[in-house]
């Protein structure tokens, strides 16, 4: 019997008590449900039940990413003390490019981002449950954290709350809540703010978080990704000698000292996320795994057209694709998404590759924008019942040629 | 004679297993005859408070079909007439007394072998031992409306803490034999299915097409074998009866009266004894299971059972009575066993508990429910436990949204409820999928 039992018990059952029939009751059941489990019993013929339900499987996929999350906040601290400007703020004293000061400053930058996410998405959630009348769903505890994730450093807060309620109202809630979601919440945020201000979630300047180092001359810095190094470069060119040039080689780029996103730099710490999900089986293996043989197909493919007078991503070794930009963090955690996804096995196998292979034509044919991850998921969201209705009219076919 | 090996599944390892010792329980003062047993018929009530009926005295009689009558097993007093909400009839109550029986004529394997199936189905009819007989689709009591391309005779069990099939037939080879001759009249094509355990026990029965299943549960329930050695295709119709339930019916073709005892294992983590009982048939619980406080007494096992507690009865087709906690402790945060703990005391089939490393134990589990009922997420999970060939999501969601002609190519005809009840277990969303198949059952048989 743990302490917390002797602390909560007696408010807990006087707030229910007391709640019981007023619209307060789903927000004091929500808090009641996290701190504590029910005592309903089974109904039907049915009479036991797995321990295992969906708060723990969101919270599996929240573990999963905080490998990436706490990189996240260190990378994005050593960038800031290694850019060549005074700090400013509380945490100006701290300027040695240091472990803890790294993680400090991350947080700093992290924090309010995810804050602003979960009071956001929060918000929305509480408004919808209350609404409907039914508990608070879980789901919201993963997007809430995928978010911030996706987004680069110096994106204003505002924007990520706009974002944030636009994903979770028009991606989720519209449709009937978790479970009904045909596209991705969070990525269709990050598709909202992409849309709207362009600028601010893409380009040079917005992966270090400059605006919020007061007095900081941004042309100071090139803070190119290696995604933008590599679409920029000369045609001709070798694609691994232009990373080499702008100091990104395969070993920093797997381990993640890259501008990028928050949480898509490093691939080690997304493969330690896909370790967890994969053992536990939260996350489909099998949209993993397809989606980066799609992706390292395509590479190969456009490898062959690659040649003297072809832009130079052609000739990026396709390995190299799947390290770079955002695909790795999609393909882990985005696309495993089993609402959005394809339901059926034999589905997830095209899903995932289709994926892969539209992430990386995207990414590499398209002038104006060097990633593809995000419109590729997206469009396979839109595409994954049509996949599974063929799947499942070979099963129908199948019974009819036995009758 | 084949051997099939299923590989989706699982056996839940609950503990309670009964012993193979035999006893004799104290007779029961109660017996009850429940509707609730015999889906997809309504009742005629043909007795009152207060007749003295024998074994073999029709009680109730299908409004469907006049001469299917549904019979006392002992003999006694009408003591109740018990109605639930709407007048809905929910058991003709009889006080126990004396051994009477109505004495239907003894038939041997001459005369049930130079019967017509007619004859043979009114012999059975009138004492009530037709009922015995279900078929597939629906699950509901055959009828000669609808004659079998099959009938499957099912000698093992594969649910949690089921019977030994061969421990309830023990010594009743000839009643066996008597009710294959009998089945043989309706259709020759008879599957006769066992495990590896008591395979070679069961070899001389013969007439019969003899197979082996293994495997996890749902290696043992019927849809399973139908899948394997002859699929249901729209239109047909497959007749099912466990190896017990056709001894019964071989004892009333030798004797020409109603069986009243019948063999029931009593299991589960808080059953006052883990052992066979002979009873009565359609018994008060209480025979066996003093004290139900704090406990769920279900007639029948934990996937697939009514919860009827020690007043309650035991059911017409069941031989296993299961007795588990009732509801549970609450878990706080910082628990082992809350949401957020490691779960080394929580038990799972899936991977996210860290108890999945403990290995091998049994586990006493009680009847909560471990989450809130949410939208179905994880949409894999189902597949993995249904050894058919069918999407058991996509099913369910046809049954949701009520569009039959979708339910009918996705299979609906060759499942049933009791098929997905390891994915009601496994559910993450605490869905009733086993509800969802029933209530999508039920709406085509109305249909039509």
């Amino acid at each position: 019997m743990s302490i917390f039992k002797s602390i909560l018990k007696k408010p807990l059952d006087t707030a229910m008590e007391k709640t019981k029939g007023t619209w307060m009751h789903t927000q004091v059941d929500m808090v009641e449900t996290i701190l504590r489990s029910g005592t309903q019993a089974t109904k039907g013929k049915v009479h036991l039940r797995d321990s295992l339900d969906l708060k723990r499987t969101m919270i599996t996929v929240v573990m999963a990413l905080i490998p990436a999350t706490l990189y996240a906040m260190y990378n994005t601290g050593m960038h800031t003390l290694q850019a060549s400007a005074e700090l400013t703020g509380p945490l100006a004293s701290l300027s040695e490019p240091t472990l803890i000061n790294a993680l400090l400053h991350g947080a700093w930058i992290f924090l309010p981002l995810y804050i602003v996410t979960m009071m956001a998405g929060g918000i929305v959630e509480v408004i919808f449950a209350t609404i409907r009348g039914h508990e608070i769903q879980e789901g919201f505890l993963v997007s809430g954290l995928l978010i911030p994730l996706i987004m680069p450093a110096g994106i204003p807060l505002w924007m990520v709350a706009m974002g944030t309620v636009f994903g979770l109202v028009f991606a989720k809630e519209v449709f009937g809540g978790v479970g009904y979601n045909f596209l991705n919440p969070a990525l269709t945020a990050r598709a909202f703010i992409f849309f709207s201000y362009p600028t601010k979630i893409s380009g040079d300047t917005v992966w270090i978080a400059a605006d919020k180092l007061k007095d900081f001359d941004v042309s100071g810095i090139t803070g190119a990704t290696p995604l933008g190094v590599a679409a920029v470069a000369e045609r001709g060119a070798d694609a691994v000698e232009a990373l080499k040039a702008a100091g990104y080689t395969f070993n920093n780029m797997l381990v993640g000292s890259i501008p990028g996103s928050l949480g898509e730099t490093s691939f080690i710490a997304i493969a330690l996320g896909a370790l967890l999900l994969l053992i536990t089986k939260v996350g489909s293996w099998r949209v993993m795994l397809s989606t980066f043989i799609g992706g390292y197909v395509m590479g190969l493919i456009f490898n062959a057209f690659a040649g003297p007078e072809t832009i130079a991503f052609l000739n990026l070794p396709a390995h190299y694709h799947l390290i770079m930009g955002g695909f790795a963090f999609g393909a882990v955690f985005m696309t495993t998404d089993p609402v959005s996804a394809a339901a059926t096995h034999k589905g997830q196998w095209v899903y995932g590759f289709l994926i892969g292979v539209l992430a990386i034509i995207i990414r590499v044919a398209n002038p104006a924008y060097p990633e593809g991850v995000m419109l590729a998921i997206l469009f396979m969201n839109v595409f994954a019942p049509l996949i599974d209705h063929y799947v499942v009219q070979a099963n129908i076919k199948r019974r009819l040629a036995r009758a | 004679m084949a051997v099939f090996t299923i590989k989706k599944g699982f056996d839940l390892p609950l503990e309670g297993e009964a012993s193979t010792d035999v006893e004799n329980a104290a007779a029961a003062k109660v017996i009850s005859v429940q509707p609730d047993d015999f889906p997809y018929h309504k009742f005629q009530v043909l007795v009152k408070v207060g007749d003295e009926v024998k074994a073999g005295t029709p009680v109730i009689a299908s409004k469907l079909d006049s001469a299917l009558v549904f019979c006392a097993t002992a003999s006694g007093k009408v003591s109740e007439i018990r109605r639930g909400e709407r007048r809905k009839l929910l058991g003709i109550d009889i006080a126990v007394e004396g051994q009477e029986a109505i004495d239907f004529g003894a038939w041997d394997i001459t005369k049930i072998s130079s019967s017509s199936k007619e004859d043979l189905c009114a012999h059975l009819k009138q004492a009530g031992m037709w009922p015995l007989l279900r078929q597939r689709p629906y699950s509901k009591i055959a009828s000669m409306d609808e004659l079998p391309k099959a009938i499957y005779v099912n000698a093992m069990a594969t649910a949690p803490l089921a019977p030994r099939q061969e421990i309830l037939c023990a010594g009743k080879d000839k009643e066996i034999a008597a009710a294959i001759a009998m089945l043989k009249k309706f259709q020759e094509r008879i599957f006769f299915i066992s495990d590896s355990q008591n395979a070679s026990g069961h070899s001389s029965i013969e007439g019969v097409e003899h197979h082996t299943f293994e495997g996890p549960h749902p290696a043992g329930l019927v849809s399973t074998h139908i899948a394997k050695l002859s699929p249901i295709n729209k239109g047909e119709t497959v007749w099912y009866i466990t190896a017990s339930q056709l001894a019964l019916i071989g004892e009333y073709l030798i004797t020409g009266k109603v069986p009243t005892q019948t063999t029931v294992a009593l299991t589960g983590p808080e059953a006052p004894a883990k052992k066979y009982y002979k009873v009565l048939r359609n018994a008060q619980l209480s025979t066996i299971v003093a004290d139900d406080a704090g406990k769920r007494v279900i007639s029948g096992n934990v996937l697939n059972g009514t919860t009827a507690g020690k007043d309650g009865f035991l059911s017409f087709y069941d031989n296993q009575v299961t007795v588990i906690q009732e509801s549970g402790d609450r878990y706080y945060v910082g628990d082992d066993q809350h949401w957020s703990g490691p779960g080394f005391k929580s038990f799972s089939v899936h991977n996210t508990f860290f108890s999945k490393l403990l290995g091998k134990k049994k586990w006493n589990l009680p009847s909560l429910r471990n989450g809130g009922i949410r939208p179905i997420v994880q949409s894999n999970v189902y597949d993995e436990f249904v050894p058919l060939d069918i999407f058991v999501t996509f099913l369910a969601k046809a049954c949701i949204a009520e569009d039959i002609d979708r339910m009918e190519q996705l299979g609906i005809y060759e499942i049933d409820s009791e098929d997905v009840a390891l994915c009601t277990f496994a559910c993450p969303s605490k869905v009733d999928i086993s509800a969802v198949i029933a209530d999508g059952l039920a709406l085509i048989e109305k249909e039509g």
